[in-house]
């Protein structure tokens, strides 16, 4: 019978792609699955080789960077995940029925702004004090999940936060001050540049509200297959 | 061979493989493009993993962990419902024709 890694050399390996920062669980997983697979088809020509020395072959086989690399290629999965369903999202705006909603939403609120110039300001400050409490129970959630993984976490769950972090840096930073600046008019900009531009924070601040609670959601949803395979490694 | 060659070609070498296959996993990929070509070319993890998981991404494929022996292994497989016969015949046919292509400028080497 084919030799096969037992248990405990399993979790060797994956406790080292645990310490060489492989954060992600599913990949981690598949990592674990390769260098034991590997591992086993090394010993079907070097029999004689001890897991030690198969396993630390195989490792040296990965190059310098070895796992790192592997990691860091996965972050710029993770990232363009969160981007993808951002415009995935945008575009399913711009398709019927969602694109009637869309737009009466954007001649509402421009319509209101043209009676109450200062209303851009208010939309503004409508968003950011969604955005706090949406993204506060967001980083809750997502707090509660690693915790039911054991402080790891799925692909998905590195991806929610990924695409809003520099928007919201520039949102609740430059762009607000920008607006308020603007409305005290210390900076004279033309209105309708003043009204476009909170148009704009605000379909930027709904569309990545909507894709990290997709997100989130998904997330949820692969929590019990992925402590179910973790288990396996406790 | 250089890594940038395979780099083009690797989405559609997986997927290649994956249909014909009816589902594979990460290692077994690797060795079925070595076997086959008789190890002129090696694809590496850090270039597998993040396809794979990218046409997961995408919808093209889709992924289930299994029970395999002593420990869990992820098996892909085209996603149902989306016809990808059509995608994988043109591939087919653009992969000859640039192999041909490749061929006649590469053909008879007269340097010099």
């Amino acid at each position: 019978m084919d030799r096969e890694l037992s248990e405990n050399q399993l979790k060797e390996i994956y406790n080292l792609c645990k310490r060489k920062d492989i954060r992600y669980l599913e990949l981690r997983m598949e990592l674990v699955d390769h260098i034991a697979s590997q591992i086993e088809t090394l010993w079907e020509d070097e029999p004689e080789l001890s897991f030690q020395e198969a396993f630390q072959k195989i490792y040296k086989s990965f190059g310098i960077f070895g796992l790192s690399e592997i990691a860091e290629e996965h972050e710029k999965v993770v990232a363009k995940r969160f981007y993808q369903k951002a415009w995935l999202e945008f575009k399913s705006w711009l398709k019927p029925p969602k694109v009637l909603a869309f737009i009466t939403l954007l001649l509402a609120f421009f319509t209101l702004m043209q009676y109450y110039p200062q209303s851009s300001l208010g939309l503004v400050q409508l968003n950011m004090i969604s955005a706090l409490g949406i993204l506060s129970y967001m980083f809750f959630k997502r707090r509660n999940l690693r915790n039911e993984l054991a402080g790891d976490q799925s692909m998905l769950m590195g991806s929610i936060y990924q695409g809003g972090i520099g928007f919201y840096v520039v949102f609740m930073g430059p762009a607000s001050n920008f607006l308020d600046f603007s409305v005290d008019a210390y900076i004279n900009f033309s209105k309708a540049i003043h009204q476009a531009f909170a148009l704009i924070l605000s379909i930027i601040n709904i569309l990545v509200l909507t894709v990290g609670l997709r997100l989130l959601n998904s997330a949820e949803g692969q929590i019990e297959e992925l402590k179910l395979r973790q288990a396996f490694y406790a | 061979m250089k890594k940038s060659y395979i780099k083009g070609f690797l989405e559609d070498i997986i997927l290649h493989l994956i249909a014909e296959e009816g589902e594979s996993y990460g290692y077994a990929i690797t060795r079925m493009v070595e076997e086959r070509t008789q190890g002129v070319i090696k694809l590496n993890e850090g270039a597998l993993y993040p396809v794979l998981h990218k046409l997961e991404e995408q919808g093209t494929l889709v992924s289930e962990f299994k029970q395999e022996g002593k420990r869990p292994r992820k098996y892909y497989r085209l996603a149902p419902g989306k016809p990808i016969e059509d995608h994988l015949q043109e591939m087919h046919g653009e992969v000859e024709s640039y192999i041909e292509a490749l061929q006649a400028i590469f053909k008879k080497p007269t340097y010099g």
